[in-house]
């Protein structure tokens, strides 16, 4: 089982590199009777950083869950490197080069950070793979806790394992929920370092209610409000509109 | 000091019957969140198949492996038609297992009848060696090898093989393991027919163990393997071995001193203490909104 | 809309009932008059478990507990008393007190573990209750696996007078549990089935819900199996048994789990094809095996029609409706 093929290695290059990464459009989402997401409409520019913000309820995890194929009903489409992925499962979606980090960062309680990242690399237990070398070098925190197991981790740890796994998955897209939650401002930095550097693999989606943290590193925004997008554009855009800020982030 | 060592040998090897039977529901329910109600099933199964198996062929092997695989088939069969349709609706889940186990309950009279019948023990294992005083009973001590066997064999399979990474990856969170792009459906599927073929297994050693078999081993062998479950802790691997431990010395030691009325009564006490107490079980871990 | 289909639903009870009243002085023989009396002691353990089960959601293995509660304290106070009326009485109230405590225990330990444990644990207190029944230590007081016999006063042997007792009982019965059901506690109830949590934050006392969804359903199923004893005046150990449990879940599903008709249909169903299949299975071997056939039958339905005979028919009804109205009956809750 390899699943060390990114995005662009699967689908072949896009004839333009401007091409977007991921496309939502008119995107519904219905959880039990309730109409969550009202047509909401996205894309992730490649090797860009995109945010999705909101208040409280707005609709910014359930938007993530629905990319992910973790919704149980929605319409719309959504599409990945110009291919359909709605209606597929999600560890379909996660073959294609998505790697997906919940709010809590889904890591195992019981699994060590090595563990982690075999899981990822298709490697055997025991051993040690280049992928994982190469990921490790690049996040030195983690590689002191390399025997630790996921429930011993903190908060920040578990953050950074999450995005590291994403590198180890090859992944071309990462899709990202709140990772700054509960986090303190120096793993918030180094969180954000990471986060840029991935750029250089590939495009992030994050969702984030942190603006500050948000507006640093972002390219791209959609605001989202009552379940459809409201407004988008560039980040600069956002922060000098105060007003917007004001309205739908409560800022 | 004699009858504690018998009596701590019998427990073991009743240990031994109680693992083989729970290992399989406790990582199933650890995975799959489901109750399989038809595992008790498959252990009566099991358990006929062996003696059959031995009375055509007078080779303990051959019936331990028929046993085997015929339990891995049954499970393969209970999987795909009831589990996997029904997947995520625990209460159909559960309900279909149910009515599973009691028409395969039901289905052994037919060709056995619902009485008792006898099982062949080979000769090798009849009797006891007696060492210093105490008698060790060779089928105490087949079953507690095999026991630790398949024990060493599962942890050395959980630990060190990718399958057994990702089963422990799906213990703690099925989602994120399909979020990281593993079809964790298949391993499912996997780690229920093993269970499976280690209560049928645990069957054919029960029909050693006992000499006789009967229909309503199912239900009792069920209900034990439960309490071993919920005692050990759901989806731990090594919490289950430590519940079959307990439950089985409590046992051996609860039937020499209490009349036998009490000792059905008396697992089913101590399980009730580890509700009240632990309800998560010695090694399991609280779940979130249960 | 729901007023309509009901009114005509009541209308068809009431012919029902006037016809199970006047049956027996019609001149019906008393193997009928037994049977009907099964299927009332029956339908009333199925309405119980519809209680617990249909409404609250509730997974339970164990019913059986309750049923064997109900008919030891009949048949042991019919041995104390020599079957004096009195005597039965007071049994009947020990019976339902005991049933209620059991209901007390079983509602807490449904508040501390999950819905799967929560299963097996009914089914291991009915097992030891089965166990106490057939112990040769308690044989004095329970008669052991052989079981007791039940001799009942001079009043009820007479005529169809069983017969009458039991419909009583058991329309009374319904009656209380109709407006249970739509009572605020009903409610609740339903709403702990559809959505726990919700029920909570709404500010609940879920716990004493459960317990008391398990003591009320107790109650009732231990009433049913103090009727089903004046029927076949015999308590053995199997009352207890896990095929009881599966019988009252084979009813509810059968007619369809929430809504108190169904269960009752489903009890008639059990006892007639009961009755027939083991006539028949007398001369063809296999099927003497027929509760092979329940529990494939039981599979089936679960998978299949979740809402047994009543959701079916409830569709059907809707379909109909929308067709002439072009509007559709609004989901039954």
């Amino acid at each position: 089982m390899d699943y060390t093929q990114s995005v662009t290695e699967k689908t072949g290059d896009q004839a333009s590199d401007n091409a977007p990464v991921l496309v939502l459009e008119n995107v519904h989402t219905y959880v039990g009777s309730f109409h969550i997401l009202q047509g909401v409409g996205l894309a992730v520019r490649r090797k860009h950083i995109t945010v999705l913000l909101g208040r409280n309820g707005a609709g910014k995890t359930t938007t993530v869950r629905t990319i992910m194929g973790l919704a149980p009903r929605c319409t719309g489409s959504i599409r990945l490197a110009g291919r359909e992925i709605r209606g597929l499962a999600p560890d379909e979606i996660a073959r294609r080069g998505v790697a997906y980090v919940p709010e809590d960062a889904g890591i195992f309680p019981h699994l060590t950070v090595a563990e982690h990242l075999m899981l990822v690399s298709g490697s055997k237990g025991g051993a040690r793979s280049g992928v994982v070398e190469e990921v490790m070098e690049l996040f030195p925190d983690l590689k002191q806790a390399w025997r630790k197991r996921g429930g011993a981790l903190s908060g920040g740890q578990r953050q950074m394992l999450a995005v590291a796994r994403a590198y180890a998955m090859g992944a071309g897209l990462l899709v990202i929920d709140e990772p700054s939650k509960g986090l303190a401002p120096v793993m918030v930095e180094r969180l954000m370092d990471s986060l840029v550097r991935f750029k250089n693999y590939g495009s992030v989606l994050l969702v984030e209610q942190n603006f500050s943290m948000a507006s640093r590193i972002s390219d791209d925004f959609y605001l989202i409000d009552h379940g459809t997008t409201i407004s988008h554009g560039p980040m600069a855009a956002l922060v000098g509109d105060r007003e917007l800020q004001h309205r739908y982030l409560g800022i | 000091m004699e009858t504690f060592l018998t009596l701590l040998f019998s427990g073991l090897s009743t240990a031994a019957l109680y693992y083989l039977l729970a290992a399989g529901l406790s990582l199933s329910f650890g995975l799959l969140r489901v109750l399989n109600f038809a595992h008790g099933a498959v252990f009566l199964w099991g358990a006929y198949t062996g003696m059959l198996v031995y009375q055509l062929t007078h080779s303990l092997v051959l019936a331990a492996l028929a046993g085997t695989l015929l339990g891995g088939g049954l499970g393969w069969i209970l999987e795909r038609t009831l589990l996997r349709p029904a997947y995520g609706n625990m209460v159909v889940q559960v309900l279909t297992t149910l009515g599973a186990f009691y028409v395969l309950s039901e289905a052994i009279k037919i060709p056995f009848g619902p009485d008792q019948v006898g099982v062949g023990v080979p000769a090798f294992l009849r009797g006891a060696w007696v060492l210093g005083g105490i008698a060790v009973v060779k089928v105490n001590v087949m079953l507690v090898t095999v026991g630790v066997l398949v024990w060493g064999l599962g942890w050395l399979w959980l630990t060190r093989t990718r399958l057994g990474l990702i089963v422990r990856a799906g213990i703690d969170n099925p989602e994120m393991v399909m979020a990281l792009g593993i079809p964790i459906r298949r391993v499912f599927t996997a780690v229920f027919v093993a269970g499976a073929a280690m209560a049928a297994l645990g069957g054919v050693l029960a029909g050693q163990y006992f000499g006789a078999l009967s229909p309503d081993m199912g239900l009792q062998s069920m209900l034990n393997a439960f309490i071993v479950v919920v005692v050990g802790g759901l989806g731990s691997y090594n919490g289950t071995a430590v519940g079959a431990l307990l439950v089985g010395l409590i046992g051996a030691f609860a039937s020499y001193y209490l009349p036998s009325q009490i000792v059905g009564a008396v697992n089913v006490f101590f399980m009730a203490l580890v509700l009240i107490f632990r309800p998560e079980g010695l090694f399991g871990e609280k779940e979130a909104g249960t | 809309m729901k007023k309509r289909s009901w009114a005509s639903g009541w209308g068809v009870a009431v012919l029902v009932l006037v016809g199970l009243v006047v049956f027996p002085v019609a001149g019906a023989p008393v193997w009928i008059l037994s049977l009907a009396g099964q299927i009332m002691a029956l339908a009333l353990f199925a309405l119980s478990f519809d209680l617990l089960f249909g409404y609250t959601g509730v997974v339970s293995f164990g019913h059986a507990a309750f049923w064997g509660i109900g008919g030891y304290a009949i048949a042991i106070a019919s041995r104390a008393g020599g079957g004096a009326a009195g005597i039965l009485l007071l049994g009947a109230v020990a019976g339902i007190v005991l049933a209620a405590a059991l209901g007390v225990v079983e509602g807490l330990i449904l508040s501390r573990v999950k819905a799967g444990y929560f299963a097996m644990v009914t089914l291991a207190i009915s097992q030891i209750l089965l166990l106490m029944a057939s112990s040769q230590n308690l044989r004095p007081y329970t008669g052991g696996s052989d079981g007791l016999n039940v001799y009942l006063p001079r009043f009820l042997l007479s005529g169809p007078a069983i017969y009458y007792l039991l419909l009583a009982v058991l329309v009374l019965s319904f009656v209380v549990l109709y407006r249970l059901v739509r009572s605020p506690a009903g409610l609740v109830w339903r709403g702990m089935r559809e959505n726990e949590s919700r029920i909570e934050s709404m500010g609940h006392d879920v716990l004493a819900y459960k317990v008391a969804v398990n003591v009320v359903s107790g109650m009732f199923a231990a009433v049913a199996g103090m009727l089903y004893m004046l029927v076949i005046q015999i308590a053995t150990p199997e009352l207890f048994g896990l095929s009881n449990s599966l019988s009252a879940l084979l009813m509810v599903i059968i007619g369809g789990a929430g809504t108190l008709v169904g269960p009752v249909v489903g009890a008639v169903i059990l006892v007639l094809a009961e009755h027939e299949l083991s006539s028949i299975g007398s001369n063809v071997p296999f099927l003497s095996h027929w509760l092979i056939l329940f529990g494939l039958m039981f599979i089936l339905i679960v998978m299949v029609a979740p809402r047994g005979l009543m959701g079916a028919l409830d569709k059907l009804r809707a379909r109909a409706a929308a067709r002439t109205t072009g509007t559709v009956t609004g989901h039954r809750s």
